[in-house]
C-alpha cells in the first residue's frame, strides 16, 4: 500500500475532529498585467499553498455513517443491504427485494462522502470506480454533468420514457402506477394483447357489433428479447412492467369503451411489439419498445438491464383506424346483412365460425314481432325518419341582417328541441352525452364521447415522442428539490438534459424541435469540455402580437 | 538529471525501493476511458506551479462535496495539454488501475490489518476526548447529579439526612474523573475513503496508444497550443467565449485572459462578416482574438482589436 | 453594392481610377471611406494611395492632430480573406515613412455604411481598461470644453449683435 495516501490512526482522528468545511470564496480582483512584482508573487504563493492544503485533504468519516454497498461487475450495479440517510427516497431502485444503485449514483455518494463500495471485500478507492464503473452504461461525460447537478441538488435520474399528453389526460399513468400494486399476484405473462394494423379496417366494415362482444385475450407473438424477460421465472411481478401494465391498459380500455380493439395510442406507450401476421405485413408495424428503457431505468429488471441489448426497436410505426370508415351496419332498411368473417387472429382460441354470416332481419324481426316498417303504409311514419333532415326543415328561417338571423335561428333551434322525438331523453336528470345532430359518422359520435380521440398520422407522429429520430439522445430527467420527490412515481421532470462534446455537431434546428418533447419540458444541452460544464437551451419565442392594428 | 523510466523501473524491483522514488522522476498521468487524469495532489500542484498546466479539477471536494464552487481531485487534462507534457518529457502516461476479479488474499489481510491497527490506535485518542469534555463540563455534571438527587428526594425517601447528602456531594468530585466511558465499537472509528487507489503496482503497464494529434485540425490546434506556452502563457480551454483557447499572461486564478485564440488554416478564407463577428466577441470582453495559423511551419497570428471608438 | 455614379466626377476617383483601372469596385468603395473619413469622422489628412502588389487603392489619415498615421484598407463584406491573405497585405500594404503593424479594416455594407476594425500582425495585447478610462473621460472632458467654448461664443455673437443692431 502506498504509505503517502494511507492516513494513521492519529492523523485520521486528527482530521475529521477538526474538520473545516468552510469553502474559500471565489472572486476578488483579478490583476491586469503581469507585473513581476512582490505583490503579485505574494499573492500567487498564498493562492498556492491554499490549494495545496485543500486538494491534499483525504475523506475521512466515521465508519458507521458510511453505507456499504458491494460492486457487482455482471450488472454494473450496486447492491446495499442498510441504507441510511435521505438518499434512498430519490436514488437506486429494488429488484429481486435487494437495493441496487446505478453506478453514478453510487460514485457520487462516494465523493459525498457517504457510502462505501466493496469488492471482494476491499473498499474501493474513487480512482478504482472512476475506471470500472463508468464502462457501461453511463460514461465519463454523462457522470460528470450528473455530479455538477446533483451538487447544485437538483434531483437528476435516467432519462425515462414520457406519458403523452394523453396517457395524462386519462390518468394512464397513475393508474398503471396502482395497479402494478393490484396485480401483485397475478403473473400474467403470457397474456397477449394484439395490436390491431390498418387492415382491420376492412375486416371491422360491419362487424362492429362482433368487435363489441371480441373478447378480450388476444394472441399476440413476442420478440426474442422480450422472451428474455418473460421467462424468466425469478422476476417479482413487481417490477414486470410491461405485462402489468399491458393487464392494466387492457382492462382499462375495455372497461372504458368496451372495445377490445383497444386504443393504440396507450399501446404505443406501452410499447407492444405489433404481431407479425403475414397477412398483415404490407402495414404491420413495429412498436418501439419504451418499456424496455423503462425497464433500463426504474422498473428495473435486472436480467433485461444488464443485457447488452440496449438498442431499443426500429422505427415507430403505428396502426390506424379511420373511424369514419367504420361503419355501423343498418339494418333497419335492409332484409339481409351479410357480416365478414374477422381473421382467425382476432378471435379467441376454440371458436369457429363459418366463412360469412348472413343475418336474416326480417326473421329476426318477427321473432321479436318488432313492426316492420312499410314504406306504403303512412301509420308507421314515424319510423322513417331523418334527424338531419327534421331540423334543416324545422330550422330555416329569413332574417335581414346577420344578428336577427342569428337570433331567430337560436330561437327556432330551441323550438326544435322542445318538439324533437328525441326530447324525452332530456327531459330527466341524466341527459345522454350527445345530441342526435352529432350522429353524421361514428368518428364523430366517438369523438364527441372523448373516448377514443379520433388521431390521424400527422397527429400521432407529432404526439409520439421521436426519440429515436433525432441524432442526440437525451441523457437525464432533472427535478427540482422536492422533499415530496417519490422515486415510483416522479412526475414530469422539470427539465431535460443532452450531453454533447464542445467538439461535436451543433444540433440542427429539427433537432432541436424534435427534442423538446411535446410535454413542454426543457431540454438542455450540457456542453462538456474536459470537465468544464456549460449549459445551453433553446426556446420558442412567440413575437408579440400588436392588437391595437385592424 | 531525469532517469530514464526503465533503469528507475529495474532499480526498483532490484533493490525493492518505495513507489515514491518512481513518481519523482516523472508525473504519472492516467487514462480512464480515453480521458487522463491525474491523482496525486503533489502532481497536481507542480503542474500548475512548474509547468503552467491548469487542467481542471472535476471531482468532489472532500471538506465540501456539495457544491460546485470549489471541485476536487482528480485533475483532467485536456489532450492538448496531455500531448505537450509528454513530448517535454515531464511525465508518462499510465494505463488505469483495474481491478482483478480473483480474491487478493494478500491485499485483504494488508487492508483488514490496516483499519484494525488505526482502529486500536483511535481508541485512548476517543477517550482521551471523551475525558476532555468531561472536565469541560464538570460543573454542569455535577450540578445534574445534584439536581437529580434533589428530585429523588422530592419524590419520597425523606430518610436520608443530610450528613449522607454531603458525602455523596463529595463522592461526586471524585466520580467525575472515575466516570466509565463507554467502549469505543469499531463503528465509531475513522476510516479513510481513498480517492487515490493505495493499490497501485510498481507494475503498472505505461500506454501506449496515445495518438493525439491526428486530424489537421487537431494538429493545428496543437501546434498553437505549444507555440503560446513555449512563449510563456497559461492556456485553458476557450469554449465559453467561442474560441479555441483562452492566455493568460499569468495564472488563470490571479489574472485576467488577453486573448482569445482562433485556430484557423492559413489558407482558409474568413468573410470579412466574419472578422467583424470575431471582432465584437472580443470587445465585448475587453480581450483580444488572436486568429493563429501555421505559415511555412511557424505559427501566424494576427490579432484584432477592440479600438473603443474610431 | 450602392454605386453613386456621381463620385465619378469627383478628382480622387479620377486619379484612382487612373491607377487601377480594372478594380471599378474597389476604387469606388475606397472613396466613399475617404469621403466618410474626411466629412463624417474628421480625419485628418487622409490621402488616398496605390498599392501596386495587390492592385488596389488604400488610405492613410490620422485621426486626430496628434495621433500616429493609420493605414485603411476597404473592402466589402463578402469580400473572403484568409490569415494568408492577411500576411500579404501587412506586407504589400506600406508606406515609406510609417512603421507599423497595425492595418484597419474598412468594411463597406451594402447600404453603405462602413464598420472599421483593427488588424494586428503578430500578438498584440488588449489595452489596459485603466488607460482606456483614461481615453474616454479625456474625450469626455474635450467634449464638454468645446461644447462650453461653444456656448461662450455663440453668447459672443448674440451680444455683438445687439450691441451693432442698437448703434
Amino acid at each position: 500500500m502506498n504509505s503517502n495516501i494511507v492516513l494513521s490512526g492519529s492523523e485520521l482522528f486528527k482530521n475529521h475532529l477538526t474538520c473545516d468545511h468552510s469553502v474559500p470564496q471565489k472572486g476578488g480582483s483579478k490583476e491586469i498585467e503581469f507585473d513581476g512584482s512582490w505583490m503579485q508573487a505574494k499573492r500567487l504563493s498564498s493562492y498556492y499553498e491554499e490549494r495545496h492544503s485543500l486538494l491534499k485533504e483525504q475523506r475521512t468519516e466515521k465508519l458507521g455513517n458510511l453505507v456499504q454497498g458491494i460492486w457487482n461487475p455482471e450488472k454494473y450495479l450496486i447492491e446495499f443491504e442498510r441504507e441510511m440517510g435521505k438518499f434512498w427516497s430519490n436514488m437506486g431502485f429494488v429488484d429481486h427485494k435487494r437495493k441496487w444503485l446505478f453506478p453514478e449514483e453510487a460514485l457520487f455518494l462516494m465523493e459525498s462522502n457517504m457510502l462505501e463500495v466493496t469488492y471482494n471485500d476491499i473498499p474501493l478507492s474513487i480512482e478504482e470506480a472512476y475506471n470500472e464503473f463508468m464502462s457501461h452504461g453511463i460514461n465519463l461525460e454523462e457522470y460528470q454533468v450528473y455530479c455538477h447537478l446533483r451538487r447544485h441538488g437538483y434531483l437528476v435520474r435516467r432519462h425515462q420514457p414520457l406519458a403523452t399528453d394523453y396517457e395524462v389526460s386519462i390518468k394512464l399513468n397513475q393508474h398503471v402506477t396502482k395497479s402494478r400494486k393490484r396485480k401483485r399476484k397475478k403473473k400474467e405473462m403470457n397474456r397477449n394483447i394484439d395490436i390491431v394494423d390498418e387492415n382491420i379496417n376492412h375486416i371491422t366494415d360491419g362487424v362492429c357489433e362482433e368487435g363489441l362482444s371480441m373478447p378480450v385475450e388476444k394472441q399476440r407473438k413476442k420478440n426474442e428479447e422480450e422472451c428474455d424477460i418473460t421467462e424468466d421465472d425469478d422476476v417479482d411481478d413487481d417490477f414486470f412492467v410491461s405485462s402489468d401494465k399491458k393487464i392494466s391498459s387492457k382492462t382499462r380500455t375495455s372497461d372504458i369503451c368496451g372495445f377490445t380493439i383497444d386504443n393504440n395510442e396507450e399501446f404505443i406507450e406501452e410499447g407492444l411489439i405489433c404481431d407479425k401476421n403475414e397477412k398483415n405485413q404490407n402495414k404491420s408495424k413495429q412498436f418501439n419498445n419504451p418499456v424496455e428503457t423503462e425497464f433500463d431505468s426504474l422498473h428495473c429488471d435486472i436480467n433485461k438491464f444488464c443485457s447488452t441489448k440496449t438498442s431499443p426497436k426500429s422505427s415507430l410505426e403505428q396502426t390506424k383506424w379511420d373511424f369514419s370508415k367504420i361503419i355501423f351496419p343498418n339494418i333497419a332498411n335492409t332484409d339481409y346483412v351479410t357480416v365478414n368473417v374477422p381473421l382467425k387472429q382476432y378471435l379467441p382460441e376454440g371458436i369457429r365460425i363459418e366463412e360469412s354470416c348472413e343475418f336474416n332481419v326480417l326473421e329476426h324481426q318477427s321473432k321479436y314481432s318488432l313492426p316492420r316498417f312499410d314504406p306504403v303504409n303512412p301509420n308507421d311514419k314515424d319510423l322513417h325518419f331523418s334527424y338531419a333532415d327534421w331540423v334543416k326543415t324545422k330550422t330555416t328561417v329569413s332574417a335581414s341582417n346577420w344578428k336577427e338571423y342569428k337570433i331567430k335561428l337560436k330561437k327556432a333551434q330551441q323550438c326544435v328541441e322542445k318538439d324533437s322525438p328525441a326530447d324525452i331523453l332530456w327531459q330527466g336528470e341524466v341527459t345522454p352525452l350527445t345530441r342526435p345532430e352529432d350522429a353524421t359518422s361514428a368518428a364523430n359520435i366517438l369523438s364527441k364521447l372523448q373516448v377514443i380521440q379520433v388521431f390521424d398520422e400527422e397527429i400521432l407522429k407529432r404526439e409520439i415522442p421521436t426519440e429515436l429520430a433525432s441524432s442526440f439522445k437525451i441523457s437525464f430527467d432533472v427535478f427540482l428539490p422536492d422533499a415530496k420527490f417519490k422515486k415510483t412515481d416522479p412526475g414530469k421532470p422539470n427539465h431535460r438534459v443532452c450531453i454533447t462534446r464542445s467538439t461535436d455537431d451543433v444540433p440542427n434546428l429539427k433537432d432541436i424541435h424534435e427534442n423538446t418533447l411535446k410535454d413542454g419540458v426543457p431540454v438542455h444541452w450540457a456542453v462538456l469540455d474536459n470537465g468544464d460544464v456549460a449549459f445551453y437551451s433553446f426556446q420558442q419565442l412567440n413575437l408579440p402580437i400588436d392588437i391595437t392594428i385592424g | 538529471m531525469a532517469k530514464n523510466t526503465e533503469e528507475v523501473r529495474r532499480a526498483i524491483e532490484k533493490e525493492d525501493m518505495p513507489m515514491t522514488s518512481l513518481i519523482s522522476v516523472k508525473m504519472s498521468l492516467f487514462v480512464t476511458h480515453g480521458k487522463v487524469f491525474v491523482w496525486d495532489t503533489d502532481d497536481v500542484m507542480k503542474l500548475r506551479e512548474d509547468y503552467r498546466i491548469v487542467g481542471n479539477l472535476v471531482g468532489s471536494l472532500p471538506r465540501a462535496p456539495r457544491q460546485n464552487i470549489q471541485l476536487g481531485l482528480p485533475l483532467q487534462l485536456a489532450p492538448d495539454e496531455v500531448t505537450l507534457l509528454l513530448e517535454k518529457g515531464f511525465c508518462e502516461l499510465l494505463e488505469s488501475v483495474k481491478l482483478s476479479s480473483q480474491i487478493d488474499d494478500d491485499r485483504l489481510k494488508q487492508f483488514t490489518d490496516m483499519r484494525q491497527t488505526s482502529y486500536q490506535q483511535q481508541i485512548p485518542l476517543f477517550i482521551g476526548e471523551r475525558r476532555k469534555e468531561i472536565n469541560q463540563h464538570r460543573h454542569k455534571i455535577i450540578e445534574g447529579k445534584k439536581a437529580k438527587r434533589q428530585k429523588l428526594k422530592q419524590d419520597g425517601e425523606h430518610d436520608e439526612n443530610d450528613e449522607h447528602d454531603s458525602i455523596e456531594e463529595r463522592e461526586d468530585d471524585f466520580n467525575i474523573d472515575d466516570i466509565a466511558i463507554p467502549s469505543i465499537k469499531p463503528e465509531q472509528a475513522i476510516v479513510q475513503l481513498f480517492t487515490e487507489s493505495p493499490w497501485k503496482s510498481r507494475m503498472t503497464s505505461i500506454h501506449k496508444e496515445w495518438q493525439y494529434p491526428e486530424s489537421d485540425s487537431d494538429k493545428l490546434r496543437y501546434a498553437v497550443f505549444k507555440d503560446l506556452w513555449e512563449k510563456k502563457y497559461y492556456l485553458t480551454s476557450g469554449t465559453k467565449f467561442g474560441g479555441d483557447f483562452l492566455v493568460y499572461p499569468g495564472d488563470p486564478a490571479l489574472f485576467h485572459s488577453f486573448y482569445i485564440a482562433v485556430c484557423i488554416p492559413h489558407h482558409d478564407k474568413l468573410t470579412a462578416l466574419e472578422i467583424v463577428t470575431l471582432g465584437r466577441l472580443g470587445a465585448t470582453v475587453r480581450k483580444t482574438v488572436i486568429l493563429c495559423s501555421i505559415c511555412d511551419n511557424e505559427v501566424y497570428y494576427t490579432s484584432l482589436q477592440w479600438t473603443g471608438i474610431t | 453594392m450602392a454605386v453613386y455614379p456621381e463620385l465619378r466626377d469627383h478628382p480622387k476617383y479620377i486619379e484612382a481610377i487612373s491607377w487601377c483601372p480594372e478594380n471599378e469596385d474597389q476604387v469606388m468603395m475606397a472613396i466613399q471611406v475617404f469621403l466618410d473619413l474626411c466629412e463624417v469622422r474628421g480625419w485628418f489628412d487622409v490621402r488616398t494611395h496605390h498599392c501596386r502588389e495587390m492592385n488596389l487603392v488604400f488610405l492613410s489619415g490620422r485621426s486626430t492632430n496628434k495621433s500616429p498615421t493609420e493605414l485603411i484598407l476597404p473592402t466589402d463584406i463578402y469580400s473572403q480573406i484568409s490569415p494568408a491573405d492577411m500576411k500579404k497585405y501587412f506586407s504589400a500594404i506600406k508606406l515609406e515613412n510609417i512603421e507599423t503593424n497595425c492595418l484597419t479594416l474598412a468594411v463597406y455594407n451594402v447600404d453603405s455604411t462602413i464598420v472599421y476594425y483593427k488588424m494586428f500582425s503578430g500578438l498584440v495585447p488588449p489595452e489596459n481598461p485603466k488607460i482606456s478610462e483614461q481615453k474616454r473621460r479625456d474625450k469626455f472632458e474635450n467634449f464638454q470644453r468645446s461644447r462650453n467654448d461653444l456656448s461662450k461664443y455663440i453668447q459672443q455673437f448674440t451680444d455683438e449683435r445687439q450691441t451693432h443692431g442698437h448703434s
